[in-house]
């Protein structure tokens, strides 16, 4: 036996290990969502039986048409979207701009209003909700996109997480543009975002879920069925007694739907990869 | 200079734009054609979606005849009712006609936030305050002030059970008149271990226990069939008569109930949020259990056909007394409200009977109005559980929580806590419940 | 003229302003306005229909007064040291809560560690690792009323998972969610589960994207081994990310803990799981003490702020960047 094969017998043992490890745990991570799944196909007499039946029987479809036309669906969904996809771009934009100053510029009092920034992070969001309320109405933002959308482009938790990436980036990446006579933003918006595709997509997945799941934010400023989003449309099937699993399930999975399709396409940027090789040499 | 990536940003930039400058206008919620005379009224009502289509057709279907008002519907699920309220009151922002919960109707009446309706009704010839429960009316009702019509009422005094397994162990199902000892002896016979055998029985494995007899959350009903109060006066509390022998006798049942006669599972939590307890009663290991007739419509659901299943009176004590807890809510206007008078029709529209005879029917909740609770929708209603009319009789024994500013602050700090750890049976009950005695009677002296 | 003008706007200075501009205006109008609100409010009482009245300082002050534990008296020197056994506080929740909120924080470098082992794992090349990835991400997406329901299945005492996993091996299990020490354990394992595959350790995968390979084929060519390279190249090279995550959890630990404790144990027993997020809330929307509410939350900022300076500068010089 050649060191060779040896060396081909481990590797296939450790992804094999791997391989089994991963889906021994991924069964208790899947299960709550093939739950769901599940419910929501179900009728609602055999949610609850003796012994943890996954497989729906009689498979029932038609819990689906029903959650769809028992609260303004389409309408939430528009919503959620257009508040969603806004405040990623927002977020992205203002957060990678501030980031790149924070990290790769010279100015003074930065880290000083850096530090402020993080300061704002720790006050306890539920005591601002009535000045924050206040405020809104007094700009006539109420039930408005406005409102849903405006507060949520600020974010401090963005910046600084893009700024720690950005210092990973080496120095000298900016001389070579320097020396060519680059300006600063064009720096920035040529070479230094372009490098962070991983970082943005991340922060730019998190936005996104992270607004799409939201659901105290929109409850307290939206007031018309027009302009809530879709958590509250969840919030819809569930009565401070009585659930309606089928409904509320059948709901939940047509909400996620689109979470999931995010994470995915986050994927395939991710693994686009980026080894920064090259830059020396 | 501009790569897919930056189209990308740029592409979701002009949609928020666009969205936040065209889409921004107030939303309109009625579809007819605006009347500038209109005297808007806001309404902010809970429901899940069968009680909201109830309530949005009630309100569109009036606001047809009565073109003066255009009302707008603001829904606010229930679970974040308060919250969302209290925000647009403190905001500048308030409703005009909110729910009012019967508890928290105590808060907003100490804040004075409600308006007085007994002028509206003295008025009015077509509104009988008379046709509602009396015990319901004098809860929202205080120094001869009248501050909310009741909308439903909710005594914790079902006990759902199971009329198979009771049917499978030859038991009569419960009535209504039964008492503690023949409530224990009957969940004793419904209980049983892997081996078949009862409580009480030799070779009784308490740690393998394959079905219970009995659940329950109120521990209130409970000291109120031995003789207990909370308080000595609902309506002028000025002690806690939780430390007295007849509270401690009550609770001391209860937590009994799991840890000495094993008639009922070890709680998880103090919550009545029964899902736990749905999942045991539908997969029938549970043959009994106590709570509110809101479980019907959820309960209508997942059981289905399964098996056939009825609502008994809460037991009364040994000593032949009973009490029960109870939750309910009625219409408010809030004072802020600028057209007090038209706000007022609204409310009777709500309380009126066309919609309270429809909810009524998904059996969610127990009309306030009399004449409905004891008509076909309600007690003559063929749907299960059939004999939910006993609450008609039950709304007589209903004790509600103290009317006092600070009771709910000094229930969930010191009762909702303390008494976590007495049904876990992490400290014995008498002390438990001195120490509460002890600490509302702090609170109820101080004001 | 011009060409100081024109220097003015190109300076580093002025460009660097500019940059932070939009995310500053954003933070005066919607953070620091509400925040200065919500600061003056701490100094009232407020609740919510009357008009606030100033009280200055004793929302704070309320915090810190005790009382003498009924039946304890101080009898010698050596009491006054052992003071805590003699006296309660005032407001004893919130102290309480406070301990339950620290508590819960102990998960939080076994999350992060988790996340990385996860990150490594995750960022091999092995087929279907993408799968994989979106399968440990679910639960970070899923109805955490489905999540509630199947951790209360594993944790219910008499026959849930582990429990019964137990009794094979002849352990008595405890009553995990009914017992106020173990209900802390398992909501804490319960996060450290739902937390192992999502937004940590996408954070750590993104950076790991990010590590040049070249180091490690220069190790590799020195004799490294899996072990080395791990402390020497990748955990050195993640420090920024690892310090934004234990800066971020540590900020975000104290200010929650509330929904997956409410569903799991309604914040029992005896208010073992609650957290100050919690009270804070029931103080500001259920007892109407607005500016209780507030003071709460400030003196948690300063607490947050003080542990936040400490990891800035302690664990500020153990990162590495690349640039400054």
């Amino acid at each position: 036996m050649t060191l060779h094969q040896m060396k081909i017998i481990s590797d296939i043992i450790n992804k094999t290990l791997i391989y089994l490890i991963l889906s021994l745990f991924g069964l208790s991570m899947i299960f709550p969502f093939l739950w769901m799944l599940s419910t929501s196909l179900k009728d609602p007499t055999l949610i609850f039986t003796s012994s943890i039946n996954l497989w729906p029987s009689p498979i029932i479809w038609r819990n689906y048409l029903e959650a769809w036309n028992a609260i303004p669906f389409g309408r939430f969904y528009v919503n959620s979207t257009i508040v969603a996809i806004a405040v990623t771009a927002g977020q992205v934009v203002t957060s990678s701009m501030a980031a790149y100053a924070f990290s790769r510029l010279r100015f003074p009092g930065r880290d000083k209003i850096f530090f402020a920034y993080l300061a704002t992070m720790m006050i306890p969001g539920m005591v601002t909700l009535i000045p924050v309320f206040i405020l809104l109405k007094t700009l006539n933002w109420l039930d408005t996109y406005k409102a849903l959308i405006l507060p949520g482009i600020f974010s401090a938790y963005g910046t600084f997480m893009l700024r720690q990436f950005f210092m990973t980036l080496p120095a000298d990446l900016e001389d070579a543009a320097k020396i060519d006579g680059c300006s600063l933003w064009r720096i920035y918006w040529q070479i230094i975002l372009p490098l962070s595709k991983p970082a943005l997509a991340t922060l730019g997945t998190f936005t996104f879920l992270g607004n799409w799941q939201s659901f105290f934010w929109p409850l307290i400023v939206t007031s018309s069925e027009k302009m809530k989003t879709l958590p509250i449309g969840l919030s819809y099937f569930q009565d401070i007694y009585t659930t309606n699993w089928t409904l509320l399930m059948a709901a939940s999975v047509i909400v996620l739907a689109p979470a999931l399709l995010i994470f995915i396409l986050n994927q395939r940027f991710i693994t686009q990869g980026i080894a920064l090789t090259g830059l020396k040499g | 200079m501009f790569g897919k990536f930056h189209s990308a940003i740029i592409f979701a930039g002009i949609i928020a734009v666009a969205a936040m400058a065209g889409c921004g206008k107030k939303a309109d919620s009625s579809s007819q054609p605006a009347n500038p005379d209109a005297v808007p009224i806001r309404i902010a009502f809970w429901g899940a979606v069968e009680e909201k289509e109830i309530i949005t057709k009630t309100v569109t279907d009036w606001e047809k005849n009565n073109p003066n008002v255009k009302i707008v519907l603001e829904h606010i699920p229930s679970g974040s009712y308060t919250d969302k309220v209290l925000t647009e009151i403190a905001g500048g922002n308030p409703p005009d006609i909110i729910f009012c919960e019967v508890n928290i109707f105590v808060t907003f009446f100490y804040k004075d936030a409600l308006l007085d309706l007994a002028p509206f009704l003295a008025e009015d010839k077509n509104f009988d305050i008379k046709d509602f429960f009396p015990e319901v009316v004098g809860r929202f009702s205080r120094d001869g002030k009248i501050l909310c019509i009741p909308r439903d009422t909710a005594p914790f005094a079902c006990i759902y059970y199971n009329k198979n397994i009771f049917d499978k162990f030859n038991m009569p199902y419960p009535k209504d008149d039964w008492d503690m000892n023949q409530f224990l002896a009957v969940s004793k016979k419904l209980t049983f271990d892997e081996n078949g055998k009862h409580p009480d029985e030799e070779g009784f494995n308490e740690k393998k226990i394959k079905n219970y007899g009995f659940w329950g959350w109120t521990w209130q009903n409970f000291v109120y069939s031995y003789g207990g109060r909370v308080v000595d006066d609902v309506n002028k509390p000025t002690k806690c008569l939780l430390g007295e022998q007849a509270a401690i006798d009550g609770v001391q049942m209860f937590v009994d109930l799991s840890y000495k006669h094993f008639v009922s599972p070890k709680p998880d939590s103090l919550t009545n949020m029964g899902m736990n307890i749905n999942q045991l009663f539908t997969m029938e290991k549970l043959a009994m259990f106590q709570s509110g007739i809101w479980e019907t419509p959820n309960l209508r659901k997942i059981i289905g056909n399964k098996f056939a299943w009825d609502v008994a009176m809460f037991p009364k004590g040994p000593g032949g007394k009973r009490g029960f807890g109870t939750g309910g809510s009625g219409y408010a206007i809030l004072k802020t409200c600028k057209y007090p008078k038209e706000a007022w029709e609204v409310v009777k529209c709500l309380a009126g009977s066309t919609g309270q005879e429809m909810l009524a029917d998904t059996g969610l909740a127990q009309p306030a109005n009399r004449k409905i609770a004891e008509g076909k929708f309600w007690a003559a209603s063929p749907k299960a559980p059939l004999n939910k009319k006993m609450l008609n009789q039950a709304v007589q024994y209903v004790l509600y929580d103290p009317f006092h500013p600070l009771w709910r602050e000094a229930s969930d700090k010191y009762i909702g806590q303390q008494m976590d750890l007495i049904i876990h049976n992490n400290i014995p009950v008498k002390d438990g419940l001195e120490k509460i005695a002890s600490k509302i009677n702090a609170i109820l002296e101080k004001k | 003229m011009k060409n100081k003008l024109s220097a003015l706007f190109n300076s580093e200075t002025f460009i660097g302003y500019c940059f932070i501009l939009p995310n500053f205006i954003g933070f005066l109008l919607f953070i620091s306005l509400p925040v200065l609100a919500s600061f003056v409010l701490s100094f009232v009482s407020w609740d919510i229909f009357n008009p606030p009245q100033f009280v200055g300082l004793k929302n704070f002050l309320d915090l810190f007064g005790f009382h003498m534990r009924p039946g304890a008296a101080f009898g010698s020197i050596f009491d006054y040291i052992l003071v805590w056994r003699y006296i309660v506080p005032n407001d004893f929740e919130f102290w309480y809560y406070l301990y339950n909120t620290t508590f819960f924080m102990l998960g939080i470098p076994l999350g992060m560690i988790g996340s990385l082992l996860m990150a490594i794992i995750m960022n091999r090349p092995l087929r279907g690792i993408t799968f994989f990835r979106t399968i440990y991400f679910l639960p970070s997406i899923s109805s955490i009323v489905a999540i509630a329901l199947l951790w209360r299945w594993i944790y219910n005492p008499d026959y849930g998972l582990l429990n019964t996993l137990l009794a094979y091996m002849g352990i008595q299990g405890p009553a995990w969610l009914n017992h106020p020490v173990w209900a802390r354990i398992s909501l804490i394992i319960m996060g450290l589960w739902s937390g192992i595959g999502g937004y940590n350790m996408l954070l750590y995968l993104a950076a790991l994207q990010g590590i040049p390979q070249h180091l490690y084929e220069a190790s590799e060519i020195d004799g490294a081994n899996a072990w080395q390279k791990f402390i020497h190249i990748t955990v050195p090279m993640l420090s920024p990310t690892t310090f934004f995550i234990f800066v971020m959890s540590v900020i975000g630990g104290f200010q929650g803990g509330f929904q997956s404790a409410y569903l799991m144990t309604r914040g029992g027993p005896g208010g073992a799981t609650t957290t100050i997020e919690y009270y804070i809330y029931n103080n500001a929307f259920v007892w109407f003490y607005m500016g209780k509410a507030s003071a709460l939350a400030w003196f948690l900022f300063v607490i947050i702020f003080a542990v936040t300076l400490f990891n800035w500068k302690f664990g500020g010089k153990k990162v590495q960047y690349q640039y400054m």
